[in-house]
């Protein structure tokens, strides 16, 4: 008796699991919600037409990538992954404004940080100098 | 007063009225004596501008003729993709005109017509024009890139926001050494400064002890899209 399981994708569609399937190194037996997904939003058909287009080497990353757009689409069905897209830029214009307000801040106290130190400087030089100079002690003559 | 325009006949009026060769073919098949004619007309701008009246007198013996030239329900650009009788109730028809195939044509090619039809069962009416509109638009993303589609995109902008977190962190780091490098800060005025600190963004004063809140990076971020932060997502994505 062969120890072979069929792929989720096979086990969904309640058909034999040959050795040559293309869904099956991409939807193993062990995660079968994923398939679930993209077959409700894909289709197995357009799934399997859309990996046997791509270059052999580059299928396993196509099919995270669409197991992952259907994913966003079965959790948002109205805007699936455009609303992920919006999301994202959202908070990339949040964070340019963060960004910006924080490197403001950066200038005002960088600025004021020289200043303070400017001052200091020239406290230190106006008390060199009376030092330097010196009280005038008039000297003691008998 | 009437103006007679020999150079305007009726198969040049009916094309001009976006009638099809298919409909111009079965009104002249009916109405044979039609064709070499010039068009008569008290205006001919009228009678480009209102062609129906113009053809009424002709085609009301016909009630089925009229309405099949008067375009009637002419089918859109799905069932036209799929050679079926649009309906009336046409779930694909208010949101893929005819006038622009292409767009159903790449949603059916990517997620297929039978799909998008039970997506768009599924929602309110009021939700599938955003819903049809974002099937577009990763259909045309998945066409552009047929490995990645959108989550190209997405990949893209999470990296982006990495490095804005980033230079954020970095400023905040910044500010910090520059008011650690000045006379450091009394406890007392330290909360002082937090509390006075608190909703103004820019710190207008003179003790420039004051300790900014600014130790959460990041968190101020809008949390709403945080994607790259879902442990999911990010198995997803980093695996």
């Amino acid at each position: 008796m062969s120890n072979y399981t069929r792929c989720a994708a096979c086990r969904y569609l309640r058909r034999r699991c040959c050795e040559d399937c293309t869904l099956a190194p991409f939807f193993p037996s062990t995660n079968p919600t994923r398939f679930a997904h993209v077959h409700r939003i894909f289709g197995a058909s357009n799934v399997s037409r859309m990996l046997q287009q791509i270059p052999e080497e580059q299928r396993s990353e196509a099919a995270d990538a669409i197991a992952l757009e259907a994913f966003w689409r079965v959790q948002d069905p109205v805007y699936g992954s455009a609303g992920v897209i919006s999301a994202l830029q959202t908070e990339i214009s949040g964070a340019q404004r963060e960004l910006a307000e924080t490197q403001a801040r950066v200038a005002v106290y960088a600025a004021r940080a020289r200043s303070a130190n400017a001052q200091v400087s020239a406290d230190e030089e106006r008390l060199g100098d009376g030092a330097g100079a010196g009280v005038y002690l008039p000297s003691n003559h008998p | 007063m009437h103006i007679v325009c020999n150079a305007i006949t009726w198969s040049r009026v009916l094309r001009l009225c976006f009638f099809s060769e298919s409909t111009i073919k079965l009104i002249f098949h009916f109405f044979p004596l039609l064709k070499p004619l010039p068009v008569t007309a008290l205006n001919s701008h009228a009678l480009i501008h209102r062609p129906y009246c113009a053809l009424l007198p002709h085609l009301a013996v016909f009630p089925s003729l009229i309405r099949k030239v008067m375009g009637g329900n002419s089918p859109c650009a799905s069932c036209k993709l799929l050679r079926r009788r649009c309906t009336k109730d046409c779930i694909f028809a208010p949101y893929f005109p005819s006038d622009d195939p292409h767009k159903f044509a790449i949603v059916h090619k990517v997620f297929g017509a039978s799909n998008v039809s039970k997506m768009l069962q599924e929602l309110p009416a009021h939700q599938r024009a955003d819903a049809v509109s974002s099937l577009v638009y990763e259909a045309t993303a998945r066409m552009r890139d047929p490995v990645y589609g959108c989550v190209g995109a997405i990949s893209y902008l999470q990296n982006q926001v990495s490095q804005l977190q980033m230079q954020l962190a970095v400023a905040q780091t910044e500010i910090l050494c520059i008011q650690m490098q000045q006379e450091p800060p009394t406890l007392a005025s330290d909360q002082q400064m937090v509390d006075a600190d608190h909703n103004n963004p820019f710190v207008v004063n003179d003790n420039l002890g004051a300790v900014p809140q600014m130790m959460n990076f990041g968190s101020s971020s809008s949390s709403s899209g945080n994607i790259a932060q879902d442990p999911l997502k990010r198995e997803f994505l980093w695996a």
